[in-house]
């Protein structure tokens, strides 16, 4: 189920596309750039818009006889795909030409927009009624 | 035979299948022993509900004037259920009351009935006449 | 007997002291078709929404098949149909994917009926659902809602924008479920002509309160309303109290009083009552009905 739900995330079909673009503007940008809170900001939320997180989907997915957290699960997993693969591309890229220590911003901005997903999404846990660890996890 | 429905009807869709069907048989354009469309043909002809089709045929049934055949289908009595002359009689004072009520709040008076009942009773004889010339 | 449907006191606000659903309780058995009627904002999607576990009831209860279908999401909505006007189809999707989603969500799939309600709606299998007009939308969407034939199907204003074409065959569509499966529906709806045609009973809803809950035929027959001039009356009030009355509403010159009795007695009880000659009384159909019990003052 969860395969099935992955496979279907459009999510996907903006991977490759966020990959390329990862892979030939990373080197372009320095160091200083990357710590931009500006730069932090908008690119969080391109992620975001990109990768789709249209609520008004819910409805339809309630008709659905899929558990909740398979739905909320098979989301997390495209959005933090979407982020952390062309991440871990800019930084092999990063730390072949420049050196590990320039990756480490790369890295922290994986790691804070992986953040903004989590909370964003923790929102339709909420809605589904489930548990509420996942929030948690987010949180820490 | 044709059946209509009119959803907005002061009537209930049940009762105008009944009555069309009562008049269909008054009027002979329904003959006797000829086999009615099935609860789900006549619903999905006239875009209502199937139960409302059972709720007409099931009155019709009680008042004698349809059978249903298990495994064939639903067919017009052979013989129209025998006349009981009081009960009719009575029956049919009741709605001849009611019937003069609703004129006279509505304004007509017993001559414009009169007429109108002229009419009707053309309107249920022509078919059976039709019928019987053809 | 158990019901395929039932609400029992159910109670969801969005605010303390707001409630959108205010200790309702009806239910819905097996192969009856209920018509959920109310003014915009009277609580009918959310009662939707509750029956199919998208919203918990904070008091009362709702039981699916015995089921709270908050609590067994799975088992419950494997049997229920669910098509809601305010549904967003994945867009980037093509019909086929879709369907075929759909095929491999619910084993009992009828193959013969999609095929059927394919040709019957022209349905361009190749097509990305947001290329897809409105009404082509919820054609696919009530194929994926039906095919699995369900045993209570959802509809949460199905017929919302569109043509009367389009609302025909849509209900040709329920018809023909009703007919093979015996499926029960509940559906809202501001077509009257369509609740009409095919509902056995009407749920009327009013600021979230069950405000009538007949069988149409009863409704048709039992009540009507009476129209009493003002020059008759001055006061309103006098009318509510009469035996039998369920709302008056004031209207440009007159009193319009819904009562559930036959007209000539009602006639006959108001005349002497207020010492007038004949007041009018009729019956009438669903939508003046609805407008007389839930429309405003004039």
């Amino acid at each position: 189920m969860l395969r099935e739900l992955l496979e279907r995330d459009p999510a996907w079909k903006v991977l490759p596309g966020m990959a390329i673009l990862a892979a030939l503007a990373w080197p372009f940008i320095s160091t200083q750039s990357a710590a931009n809170p500006q730069l932090f900001g908008t690119l969080c939320f391109t992620c975001l818009m990109v990768g789709r997180l249209n609520q008004r989907a819910t409805v339809f997915e309630a008709g659905l006889p899929i558990p909740g957290r398979q739905f909320v699960a098979a989301r997390l997993v495209a959005l933090l795909a979407v982020l952390w693969l062309p991440a871990l591309l800019a930084m092999g890229e990063t730390l072949v030409l420049r050196g590990w220590k320039d990756a480490i911003p790369l890295l922290e901005l994986a790691a804070s927009s992986s953040l903004v997903v989590l909370v964003t999404q923790s929102n339709r846990i909420r809605e589904a009624d489930l548990p509420a660890w996942p929030g948690y996890a987010a949180a820490v | 035979m044709q059946l209509y429905v009119n959803p907005s009807d002061e009537v209930p869709i049940f009762r105008q299948i009944v009555r069309q069907i009562t008049e269909g048989i008054a009027g002979r354009r329904l003959a006797p022993g000829e086999k009615l469309p099935s609860h789900r043909e006549l619903a999905e002809e006239l875009v209502i509900a199937p139960m409302t089709v059972k709720r007409a045929y099931d009155e019709l049934e009680m008042l004698g004037f349809i059978e249903t055949q298990r495994g064939c289908g639903t067919f017009v009595c052979a013989a129209p259920p025998k006349p009981d002359r009081s009960s009719q009689r009575d029956e049919t004072r009741a709605e001849a009351r009611m019937l003069l009520s609703r004129a006279y709040l509505g304004g007509l008076r017993f001559s414009d009935v009169v007429k109108l009942l002229k009419e009707a009773d053309r309107e249920v004889t022509e078919g059976r006449a039709e019928k019987e010339e053809s | 007997m158990s019901f395929v449907l039932e609400f029992q006191n159910v109670v969801r606000a969005h605010r303390e002291n707001e409630p959108v659903v205010d200790d309702v309780s009806f239910t819905v058995g097996q192969g009856e078709v209920v018509g959920l009627l109310g003014r915009n904002g009277a609580g009918k999607t959310t009662l939707i929404r509750l029956a199919i576990g998208l919203l918990h009831p904070q008091g009362g209860s709702v039981r699916a098949f015995g089921l709270a279908p908050t609590d067994r999401p799975v088992e419950v909505k494997k049997r229920i149909g669910y098509v809601a006007e305010d549904q967003v189809l994945p867009a980037t999707a093509t019909v086929k994917e879709l369907i075929v989603f759909h095929r491999f969500l619910f084993p009992e799939w009828d193959m013969g009926l999609e095929r059927q309600l394919k040709d019957r709606f022209s349905m361009p299998s190749q097509a990305r659902i947001n290329t897809l007009s409105k009404g082509q939308a919820r054609q696919v969407a009530l194929l994926c809602a039906v095919c699995h034939r369900p045993e209570l199907l959802l509809l949460d204003e199905p017929a919302g924008g569109l043509d009367p074409a389009a609302r025909r065959e849509f209900l040709e569509t329920a018809i023909q479920l009703l007919n093979r499966e015996g499926s029960a529906i509940l559906f809202s709806s501001h077509q009257m002509s369509d609740v009409e045609r095919i509902g056995a009973r009407v749920v009327l809803i009013e600021r979230g309160k069950v405000c009538l809950n007949r069988d149409l035929a009863r409704i048709r027959e039992d009540f009507c309303v009476a129209m009493v001039p003002r020059s008759a009356l001055r006061d309103g009030a006098v009318l509510e109290r009469a035996p039998g009355c369920l709302r008056v509403r004031s209207s440009f010159d007159s009193w319009h009083a819904v009562f559930e009795k036959p007209p000539e007695e009602v006639s006959a009880e108001l005349s002497a009552l207020l010492g007038v000659d004949g007041v009018h009384c009729v019956r009438m159909p669903l939508e003046d009905l609805f407008v007389e019990m839930v429309g405003g003052q004039r």
